[in-house]
């Protein structure tokens, strides 16, 4: 249903020079999946999730590749065909609900002007709408969320109230950009289950993003990995888990898992991490990206960037101990 | 509500406080209204005396103050030497003059300027935004003194605008139709100077403000879900920058206060600003004083409008 294939999406910050912040990348959803990205802070997590709705910032310069809806590129729309898509066909959770609620509308009526945004229906029947969803989502609190204003209402509440304005148009694919990162663990375990909720009522895609393999692996079906604007790695949950190939996504995982006996990776109680850090936008990068870091680099590293080699039918890898 | 006491109760000490200091300064200021009758040798000196002790001149300020004080709470607001009557008639009669002119200028003004702030604020209008900036910038160039005599210009060139007054002579024979006419005839010059004084102010806060909204993520998410660039406009960006907006009305009104008072005299309204500028050239003080309070008052109106709004608009405010 989805289908990106080279993407590249380039910033040129204010006075500063032009970087690169999502490099070369490949993947698809198919309709219904729950695909994750994983990926330290910075490796453009945001910049590929917003490239997908359109909706960058006016510093990105340069927006390269294609981008496939079903039949429609995406990167060949109009505003108003834009303005059509985002919220009805690919709708998208902001990393940070506690400022992307409008603070002087009531939450209720947030979430029915996203109906008006793209049906043709009164102001009364698009709130009974909301009200209806509200109680379907199961939400305990449905009245209440249904008449605050943001600032009266906790980050669990809010991040639901988003996640309902998200799915109210029934989407195709719904992108969650770190929905639990703010949350503590009780709420982040609510939100979870509300999501595995979703795809099994709405066979909605998701492309849910997170940093960290513990909470993608409760959700989706399958896994990017990516690392400096690049995916590096691409495979089911389970592969990942029980057998990740390159080096840095075996990096990532012993941060939060460690290796239990049956050979599986286990939650980790003491959380390490990987040495060094990632390389900034702007640093120039001759061979393998992850190559100052790697505890596995080898002479070739240097030398050029890794190839994408496909291993199985949904099994990806970018590194040279895999060929590349 | 506790807020609007306290408000109301800090109004009352605003006012004092500048009836003291304007009693002050007309009394620094040398001379007074029986000066001239003085050099009048018709007149004879013993009876300037007489009329200076009748209306208590000789007596020591403080004394003279507490009885202006008395007759303000009779509701006189003193005595006019000049029209021989209590102040506060003459005052009401010119404040409705200056209050029609002010409010009208204001609503226009706002009406205007809200609209092409917003719309020019849209990363969509780059054209509307070039244009109105542009147009603005030359505005704000011009000293408020050139426009009111250029208006008045090409009024007096084309005839199409009455130049002067509130009404004209034949006003009371008109029907009521043809009053409102006449009203909207006269009052056009004024308020058009004004307007176009005030427009360009009101635009590049309202523009800004508007543009630092739109910076928000709460409005990428409102784009991000389809909303219509319209509706992202007025109903999510505007009222979250009613802040500052609301703020700037207060502020607003008390420039477009200060600007009537000047365009009155030019354009010869008979609002509050010929009647003061006549009384301070007779020294007619406590006229000058009523004059003042009046205006510090619809300053002080101005404001507790713009704390009645922010109080209506802000969710955040008003749960407090
Ligand atoms: N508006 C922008 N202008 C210029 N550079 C940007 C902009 N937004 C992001 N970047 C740069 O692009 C890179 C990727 O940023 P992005 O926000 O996509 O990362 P992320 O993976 O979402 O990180 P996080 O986990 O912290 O949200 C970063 O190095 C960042 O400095
Ligand atoms: S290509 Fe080389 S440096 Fe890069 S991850 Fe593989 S082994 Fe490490
Ligand atoms: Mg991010």
């Amino acid at each position: 249903m989805l289908q990106v294939r080279g993407l590249t999406v380039r910033y040129r910050p204010e006075g500063r020079a032009e970087v690169a912040a999502v490099n070369q990348v490949d993947f698809s959803i198919a309709s219904g999946e729950a695909v994750g990205l994983l990926g330290e802070s910075g490796c453009g997590k945001t910049t590929l999730a917003l490239s997908l709705l359109r909706l960058l910032p006016a510093t990105a310069c340069e927006v390269r590749g294609s981008i496939f809806f079903g039949k429609t590129e995406l990167l060949g729309l109009g505003e108003s065909e834009l303005r059509r898509l985002r919220g009805a066909k690919i709708s998208m959770i902001f990393q940070e609900p506690e400022i992307s609620l409008n603070p002087v509308m009531r939450v209720g009526e947030q979430i029915a002007e996203v109906i008006r945004a793209h049906h043709p229906k009164g102001r009364q029947q698009c709130l009974d709408e909301v009200r209806a969803l509200l109680d379907q989502l199961g939400f305990s609190d449905a009245h209440r969320i249904f008449n605050a204003y943001p600032h009266q209402l906790s980050g669990g509440q809010r991040q639901r109230a988003v996640i309902a304005q998200a799915i109210v148009c029934k989407p195709s694919l719904v992108i969650a950009d770190e929905p639990t990162t703010a949350l503590d663990p009780t709420v982040q375990s609510e939100i979870l289950a509300l999501f595995n909720d979703l795809k099994a009522r709405f066979q909605t895609a998701f492309l849910f993003i997170s940093h960290s393999p513990a909470i993608l692996a409760k959700v989706v079906d399958r896994i990017l990995v990516m690392y400096a604007g690049r995916i590096v790695e691409e495979a089911e949950t389970t592969q990942i888990l029980r057998h990740p190939l390159h080096p840095y996504t075996v990096g990532l995982l012993r941060c939060v898992f460690e290796l239990g006996d049956e050979g599986a990776f286990r939650p980790r109680r003491v959380l390490p991490s990987i040495p060094g850090n990632p390389p900034g936008p702007t640093d120039l990068i001759h061979g393998c990206p992850f190559e100052p870091r790697c505890p596995e680099r080898m002479e070739d590293c240097t030398a050029r960037e890794p190839r994408e080699v496909k291993l199985e039918d949904s099994r990806g890898v970018r590194c040279f101990k895999y060929g590349g | 509500m506790r807020y609007f006491f306290r408000r109301l109760i800090h109004t009352m000490f605003l006012l004092l406080g500048v009836s003291v200091l304007s009693f002050l300064f007309v009394a620094l200021a040398p001379g007074d209204y029986f000066e001239e009758m003085r050099l009048n040798p018709q007149i004879s000196q013993a009876t300037v005396a007489a009329m200076r002790s009748k209306y208590g001149l000789d007596q020591p300020l403080p004394k003279r103050y507490f009885r202006w004080m008395q007759s303000v709470l009779r509701g006189e607001l003193g005595f006019s030497f000049s029209y021989d009557t209590p102040v506060r008639p003459l005052l009401v009669a010119r404040a409705k003059n200056t209050l029609l002119l002010t409010a009208t200028a204001a609503l226009l003004s706002w009406l205007v300027a809200i609209p092409l702030g917003v719309w020019s604020s849209s990363r969509k209008a780059k054209w509307l935004d070039r244009v109105l900036t542009l147009g603005t910038t030359t505005l704000l160039a011009i000293p408020d003194l050139m426009l009111a005599l250029v208006l008045l210009l090409i009024a007096l060139r084309t005839g199409w605008f009455p130049t002067g007054g509130l009404h004209d002579i034949r006003f009371s024979r008109l029907n009521a139709w043809g009053k409102v006419e006449d009203t909207v005839a006269h009052i056009f010059l004024p308020v058009m100077c004004l307007v176009l004084g005030s427009l360009p102010i009101l635009f590049r806060h309202i523009r800004s403000a508007l543009v630092e909204v739109l910076d928000s993520p709460f409005i990428r998410s409102a784009r991000g879900h389809g909303i219509p660039e319209g509706r992202v406009l007025f109903l999510y960006a505007l009222p979250a920058a009613a802040n500052p907006l609301i703020s700037l009305f207060g502020f607003s009104v008390g420039t477009l206060l200060s600007a009537s008072l000047l365009v009155e005299v030019l354009m010869s309204w008979p609002g509050i600003g010929p009647l003061l500028v006549e009384a301070i050239l007779a020294r007619d003080i406590y006229l000058v004083i009523g004059a003042v309070m009046f205006s510090t008052l619809f300053l002080v109106g101005g404001n507790l409008l713009a704390d009645l709004l922010l109080y209506l608009a802000d969710p955040r405010i008003r749960m407090e």
